[in-house]
Order: C-alpha cells, then sequence, then structure tokens
C-alpha cells in the first residue's frame, strides 16, 4: 500500500478508503476565498457499488489500491457471471455479473476489454471510451418532424437503448460514448 | 486557442479597459519581479534568481497579486486606478479553472463601501452585455447569500458562535462526517467545499457575503457582525469570479512600509476579478486552457 498527496488523486485513480477500494469517477479543486486548496472526490466503492462523495484538503495523505489491470477478451454471459480471456496467457476469468450489472449492453462478444483486479478480486471492469455498436432497432422516424435535435430510441444488438437522431436507420453502425450511454455519431462504412 | 476565442479575448481586454477608462479610472501597472513576497498565508509565489556576476545572486518573487503595489499608490495618492495583466501562482491546483499564470483585473475606489464595488461590476457587466450577451450564469440579478445563515441551513450550526477548531468540529459533525483539518481556517473551508458549495445555485450569479473576519486577509471588519468581513464573492455557473472588499487599515501581516501605507488608504475598497475565468463563463468554455495562449500541459487529458 502507498500513499499520495490528494492533490495529485486524478480521475480514474484507484484509492483506498476505510479499507475498501474506491474508483475516482470526478474530480474537482477548489480554493475557496482566501483559503487553501481542497480536492473534492466523486468516488465508487468497488465493493458495493455505491457512488458517494468525499471532500479532502490536498495537502493530505491516501491510501491508493495497489490494482492489477489484464487486458481481456470478452466470451459469453451467462445467467451468473461474465467470461473473459487474457490477451495474453489466454488464462479464463469468471467475473460475477451482481455489481456490474450496467456494463452488460457494452460486453461484445471478441472484443478486448480491461478487468482491475485488487485482492485476486476483480473490481472493475474498463470499457473503451467510445464504441461501435450495430443498430437492430430504431423507431420509425416522424414524417414532417424537421426540427433539430430530435431524437427517437433504438436498440443495438447487444441490447443497449440509447436515443439517436431520427435518420438512424436499422441496420446503420453507431458511435456510443460508453460513460454517458449517448449516441456520438453515425459511422459511415 | 482558435482564432475565434483569440479575436473574442482581445476585444474583451479592449473592452475591459474602456470600461474603467471611461468610468475615470487610471490604469497601472505592477512589476512581475518583487524582492518581498506577498504576505497571503495560502498563496505560494513563483520563486527566481536575478544573477549578477558582479555580486552574489538575489531571490526574487513573481507577483501573485498587484494589491500590494496598488495600495502603495494609492498611499502616495494615486485616484481611483486598476490593474489588467498577469499573476503568477504556485502551488496551484492543475485544474480546468485553474493555471499558474493568469490575467488578472484588479480595480481599487476610493471613498467606496463593498458595496459600492457591487454597482461598478453591474455597471461593467452591463456594457459586456452589449457585445457579450451574458450567459444565465452571469446575467443579474444577483442571488445574495450570507454565509453564516448558509451554515446554519446546510451545515446545521452558526460558525460566529464556534471560535475554535474543536468547537466547530463537534458542531459540524451533527450533520456529518468532518474531514481532519488542524486550523479552523481549514476547516472552515472544509465545510464550505463539502457542504455549501455544492448547494449553491449553478444556473444563475451568486453573491456570497459574511466570510469569516480571521480569514479574509486584507479586508476590514463589518462593525455590526465582527465575525465576518466587509467582503463579498461571485460565483457564475459555481466558479468563483470576483473576490471584493472593503480594505482594512490595520493588515494583519506585511512589513513596516506596506502596514504605514495602509494606514494612509482611508476609505478604500477594491476587487479582483479572473479576467480568464470571465472569458470562460461568457464563451461557455469547459476549461481555462481554451482561453489563454499558450497553456501549460500537464495531466489535463483526464478532463477531456
Amino acid at each position: 500500500m502507498s500513499e499520495i498527496k490528494a492533490g495529485s488523486i486524478e480521475k480514474g485513480s484507484f484509492l483506498l478508503l476505510k479499507n475498501a477500494p474506491h474508483y475516482v469517477i470526478e474530480r474537482e479543486f477548489y480554493t475557496p476565498g482566501k483559503g487553501t486548496a481542497i480536492v473534492r472526490l466523486k468516488i465508487k466503492n468497488l465493493l458495493t457499488g455505491q457512488t458517494l462523495s468525499e471532500t479532502i484538503p490536498t495537502s493530505q495523505s491516501v491510501d491508493t489500491c495497489e490494482v492489477e489491470e489484464k487486458s481481456v477478451q470478452f466470451m459469453y454471459a451467462d445467467d451468473h457471471s461474465y467470461h473473459f480471456m487474457d490477451n495474453v496467457n489466454y488464462e479464463q476469468y469468471e467475473v460475477p455479473i451482481e455489481g456490474f450489472e450496467e456494463k452488460r449492453h457494452y460486453l461484445k462478444e471478441g472484443d478486448s476489454y480491461s478487468i482491475v483486479e485488487w485482492n485476486n478480486k476483480v473490481i472493475n471492469i474498463n470499457l473503451p471510451p467510445k464504441m461501435v455498436f450495430n443498430v437492430v432497432e430504431a423507431e420509425e422516424a416522424v414524417r414532417g418532424n424537421t426540427v433539430q435535435g430530435v431524437t427517437k430510441n433504438a436498440v443495438t444488438e447487444t441490447g443497449l437503448q440509447i436515443k439517436v437522431p431520427i435518420f438512424i436507420k436499422v441496420g446503420e453502425k453507431v458511435l456510443v460514448n460508453t460513460e454517458t450511454g449517448e449516441y456520438v455519431e453515425r459511422i459511415n462504412k | 486557442m482558435d482564432v475565434t476565442t483569440a479575436r473574442k479575448r482581445a476585444r474583451l481586454l479592449d473592452l475591459v479597459r474602456q470600461f474603467f477608462i471611461e468610468e475615470g479610472y487610471l490604469e497601472t501597472d505592477v512589476p512581475a519581479l518583487s524582492p518581498d513576497r506577498i504576505p497571503e498565508p495560502n498563496i505560494v509565489p513563483f520563486e527566481t534568481t536575478w544573477v549578477r556576476g558582479w555580486d552574489s545572486p538575489r531571490t526574487y518573487w513573481l507577483l501573485p497579486s498587484p494589491e500590494r503595489h496598488l495600495k502603495h499608490l494609492l498611499a502616495e495618492g494615486y485616484p481611483n486606478l486598476f490593474f489588467l495583466g498577469k499573476v503568477y501562482r504556485n502551488n496551484e491546483s492543475f485544474s480546468p479553472h485553474h493555471h499558474p499564470e493568469f490575467t488578472m483585473l484588479e480595480w481599487y475606489q476610493r471613498e467606496a463601501h463593498d458595496t459600492d464595488l457591487l454597482a461598478t461590476l453591474e455597471r461593467l457587466l452591463e456594457r459586456i452585455d452589449t457585445e457579450f450577451p451574458l450567459p444565465p450564469t452571469l446575467r443579474p440579478p444577483f442571488e445574495f447569500i450570507d454565509l453564516p445563515r448558509a451554515f446554519q441551513v446546510w451545515a446545521g450550526f452558526d460558525w460566529t458562535q464556534t471560535p475554535v477548531v474543536e468547537s466547530m468540529a463537534r458542531a459540524a459533525r451533527q450533520s456529518g462526517p468532518v474531514g481532519k483539518c488542524s486550523s479552523w481556517e481549514d476547516l472552515w473551508d472544509w465545510l464550505f467545499v463539502d457542504r455549501i458549495e455544492p448547494r449553491l445555485p449553478k444556473d444563475r450569479p451568486v453573491i456570497l457575503q459574511g466570510w469569516p473576519a480571521r480569514h479574509s486577509g486584507q479586508a476590514a471588519c463589518d462593525p455590526e457582525r465582527p465575525q465576518t468581513a466587509r467582503r463579498w464573492e461571485l460565483y457564475a455557473g459555481g466558479l468563483e469570479l470576483v473576490n471584493a472588499c472593503r480594505e482594512t487599515a490595520e493588515p494583519p501581516e506585511g512589513p513596516e512600509s506596506y502596514r504605514q501605507a495602509c494606514r494612509k488608504l482611508g476609505n478604500i475598497s477594491g476587487a479582483a476579478l479572473g479576467f480568464d475565468r470571465l472569458l470562460m463563463v461568457l464563451l461557455e468554455k469547459p476549461t481555462i486552457q481554451e482561453v489563454i495562449f499558450f497553456p501549460l500541459m500537464g495531466t489535463l487529458n483526464n478532463h477531456e
């Protein structure tokens, strides 16, 4: 276990707080008025999945988590687990779905992801920031609706439900921001 | 910075300068290098060395604020004045809202209270609005929030009644966990960031008043509420944009020449405005790095 000053915590850091690993979702600095710098974090407890906020003076020390990140390929999911294969040594990993339910619709067979282990337990599945999906279902565009920015519902081959612009049709590919679940652009290929 | 932003930056600098000149202010300047450290407990200045081959080298500091120099000018009898230029702060957080070198507007009004500065700010915004339509986060009317009252509502206690760090920590613990802070001032800041700031309206401009007198630098005490200072800050969209106060004649620290200058100031109020942040808010840019030329890069990728 090592320590860092709270001022050097970054988005994506892993911290050990109250004996539990936490992932830093957001980090903001404040120097109120004539005061000292303070960092406010939005963090996720990787054991419980709970998101909370933490305020720490930047000069205070915080424990970091010794985590191991592995590059893996997604194979399949059964009722309880996701199954991955290590891209380097072909070892297989079974990761319980519980706690990672929201990742389900971003996992594509054969695609590469990284998993984060702490104390031999998988505590996070990292997605690429943006991913391409096929649109397999999309609502019909409403005729005559030409207002800019109008969206409709669509579903990808992985079951992800997204809002897309009305010109997107079934069979087209779209780029999706995996952090927000929002449509980014149409992929013309 | 793209050329469109650069043009807007140049235009806003011009407009702000013109506004103060037309209001009768004298534009002044201060050196970047100072032979003394500026007395601000939470500001770390950049240190540099004047190398003189014929003599021993001398340490200089880059100015973190023009305040001391401008007060010396005022003590010499200068009229209302302003400064619009670069200042430098070391050990500042590297964030989308901070940059170690930034442009500051600072102005001083004679025979003025802190509330007069607010009227000047309103006129400045009105002028800016003619060329840069003010976004809702900066468009008056301001919402006024009194800090002692805000702490009572959101942190559950009155800090004017908790004069030592232990009593404040005890009172604050009733509304949730409290950070480890050794001084009263640090704990007050911590509580402000943890309990107050997240609850401030982000969709309109907010004036925060009633700052702790003991933690307000060169601000004068409010005679009606001695625990608080005659000081206000403007927050726009959650971003601290202006810090203004009635200046004290008895500064808590500084060399004797500076203290003497302060005693000669009379009834003076001054305000500092982060020019780059103002441009950020006006152009609705998410990072300060997008509105300055050649920003220093660190771990900025984390904010993309």
